[in-house]
């Protein structure tokens, strides 16, 4: 093992990309649910029934708990979308139902 | 155990319906289905979920309304969540020369008793936000709407066991026996029930159970695909429908987007085999999200197909089929049948029950055509190899 | 059938079983002991559990377990049927392909884009400007 952990040898994060309207900076490579959770976001929807926050849960793209939208487009999974300069994700937001 | 006085075959939402009405005038019934019913692959199964008067045969306007006026106590009356929503239904059109024919029906509905009105151009438009700019006009009833049509068949089964009707799953209807001209028995494997008649509501099915005494009955198969998206923010009230282009749309309470119109799928009914056709669903979406385009975004997460049974004119077939005696038939309804199922099963237990027809259902006899079908309409049969069928109209 | 009677479930009630729909155990549990459901596809289509954006992958082992704990078909009458697609895909996408306005291999390789992620293309309703899709059309998940 080199010298300082791998964030001390990859320096700052300087990938530019946007949730819900703010800025982050991540690392190329990161999922934006990783670059979001190292960023203290780990909430990115509330489910459509009972409004619970939720997030990345089973991170390898089976669960789509992580779904975010992006260019408009439903269901994007954070946990395999990688970020990249100027990304723009937003939440789901569902008004939702009830069961039925 | 006492011999049921009527045995249902047919778990669907027509035969539960008709089961429950049965014994709420006190009579006893067993209800006989081949699958775990709501099963899938069947009319009810496939329904689009539409409690509509519009759009339907005239013949059936009657019923509609009847029903109509029931549907808002359902759930109340059944003591189950239906998911029914009473929102309105607009059929838009997309020529100013549909505006003719579509005012037309209207005048004919209005004149049954149905609320339904023609709105147009920027009408229509605050009628329905996010409707696609191209659709001119529209027929709207505020009183059509939807429900879940699962939970509407397992209710009207689960209501009839409360007052003490047996349902039989995995138990087919295979025969019928009569003696000098009467049904007495009804056949599963070898059991024999013996009963005071039989009513066959088991789509299309139907035929092939009724031909083996010699019964033709005047019905055809199509087979019908849905499709559903996951949730989206709340943006649709109302059904919507689009003349030409075969489409209904709702979004659900649970806020995914249904989308049907008798898009064909594939398969034998004979056979228990239905398959999704990926070009349905691709034409399918194309024209779901050209009419209503803030669904566009939507994720598609599941495709599904049905048999429907059809009848001549698309109306269906209901009553006695008059030989043998207490051989009784409610099939056909040609992929708008659930909307109309409280009343159909009122009406057909009535009748049962008094041997009176009711006037309502005097349009649907059954053997109406004797020998001289109607044009297009083959007689249901056994029938062999893939049997695609054509274009239904599940809405 | 033995079906026990409505197990007191206290605050495990509102457990969520299925969390694409947000159905809570106490709605699993109701779908067997009042409206009749014994086999998970039956619990599916009446309480919505499995019709989610997963379809079952998550909580269809949870529904064959809670229904075996209920006293009903260990097997749940057997896993949920899928039906296609296999994994969802963006409508516009479909809508596309349905419109003649993508060929199939476009949108196969489109919708293996979107399923890493890759959005940009897929949700426009004009036709292609030229090749469509384009990139890797292996992998996607």
């Amino acid at each position: 093992m080199g010298e300082g952990t791998v964030h001390e040898q990859r320096g700052a994060p300087d990938i530019a990309f946007w949730f819900d309207g703010r800025a982050y900076a991540g690392y190329a490579g990161d999922t934006l649910a990783a670059a979001l959770w190292r960023a203290g976001i780990r909430s990115l929807r509330n489910s459509p029934g009972l409004g619970e926050a939720r997030g990345m849960w089973c991170g390898v793209g089976h669960c789509y708990e992580c779904r975010v939208v992006v260019d408009g487009v439903w269901g994007v999974r954070a946990c395999l979308l990688p970020i990249r300069e100027g990304l723009a994700a937003t939440r789901e937001t569902v008004d939702g139902g009830a069961q039925g | 155990m006492r011999a049921p006085d009527v045995v249902v075959a047919g778990a669907g939402v027509i035969g539960a319906s008709c089961a429950y009405a049965l014994s709420r005038l006190g009579l006893r019934v067993t209800v006989l289905d081949r699958a775990r019913a709501p099963a899938g692959a069947t009319a009810s199964g496939a329904s689009a979920g539409g409690v509509r008067a519009q759009g339907r045969s005239p013949a059936e306007l009657p019923l509609a309304v009847a029903a109509l006026h029931r549907w808002p106590t359902l759930e109340a009356e059944l003591d189950a969540d239906l998911g029914y929503r009473r929102e309105g239904m607009t059929v838009c059109v997309d020529r100013p020369e549909l505006i003719g024919p579509l005012t037309r029906r209207v005048d004919v509905e209005r004149a049954a008793g149905v609320d339904a009105r023609v709105v147009l151009g920027e009408d229509l438009h605050r009628l329905v936000p996010g409707l696609a700019a191209n659709l001119v006009a529209g027929s709207y009833s505020p009183d059509d709407g939807h429900a879940n049509p699962i939970r509407t068949t397992n209710a009207f089964a689960r209501a009839a066991m409360r007052l003490g009707a047996q349902v039989r799953f995995e138990s087919p209807l295979t025969g019928i026996r009569t003696e000098r001209g009467r049904v007495v028995a009804a056949l599963s494997g070898d059991e024999a029930i013996p009963c005071g008649a039989v009513l066959v509501a088991a789509g299309p099915w139907t035929g092939a159970l009724t031909a083996q005494l010699g019964v033709r009955l005047a019905l055809r198969t199509g087979c019908i695909q849905m499709v559903a998206t996951g949730p989206m923010p709340h943006a649709l009230d109302q059904v919507l429908a689009w003349v030409g282009e075969g489409i209904s749309l709702k979004q659900q309470p649970s806020g995914g987007y249904l989308i049907g119109g008798g898009w064909p799928g594939t398969g034998d009914p004979q056979a228990y085999r239905a398959t999704v056709r990926p070009e349905s669903v691709g034409r399918s979406a194309s024209v779901a999200a050209r009419l209503f385009p803030p669904m566009a975004g939507a994720a598609v997460l599941r495709a599904w197909v049905g048999f429907e049974s059809w009848g001549p004119e698309d109306t269906p077939l209901i009553g006695p089929v008059g030989a043998p005696e207490g051989l009784w038939v409610a099939a056909g309804f040609s992929g708008h049948g659930f909307a109309i199922s409280p009343t159909v099963g009122e009406l057909v237990a009535t009748w049962i029950a008094t041997a009176e027809c009711p006037s309502a259902l005097a349009p649907f006899d059954p053997i109406r055509y004797g020998d001289d079908w109607p044009t297009g309409v083959e007689p249901e049969a056994v029938r062999e190899g893939d049997g695609t069928a054509t274009r239904g109209g599940g809405r | 059938m033995p079906v026990r009677g409505a197990p007191a479930l206290g605050a495990d009630g509102d457990l969520v079983v299925c969390r694409c729909e947000d159905v809570t155990l106490a709605a699993v549990a109701n779908a067997v002991t009042e409206l009749g459901a014994v086999t998970a596809d039956q619990v599916k289509k009446l309480t919505r559990a499995g019709m989610g954006m997963c379809q079952g992958r998550t909580c269809q082992g949870s529904l064959q377990a809670v229904l075996a704990q209920l006293g009903v078909d260990p097997a749940g009458g057997g896993p949920l049927r899928a039906r296609p697609p296999i994994r969802p895909v963006p409508l516009s996408l479909l809508a596309r392909w349905g419109a003649g306005l993508t060929e199939p291999a476009g949108l196969v390789s489109a919708a293996a884009l979107w399923g890493r992620g890759v959005t940009r293309g897929t949700v426009s309703l004009e036709p292609d400007p030229g090749t469509d899709g384009g990139g890797d059309a292996k992998g996607g998940r």
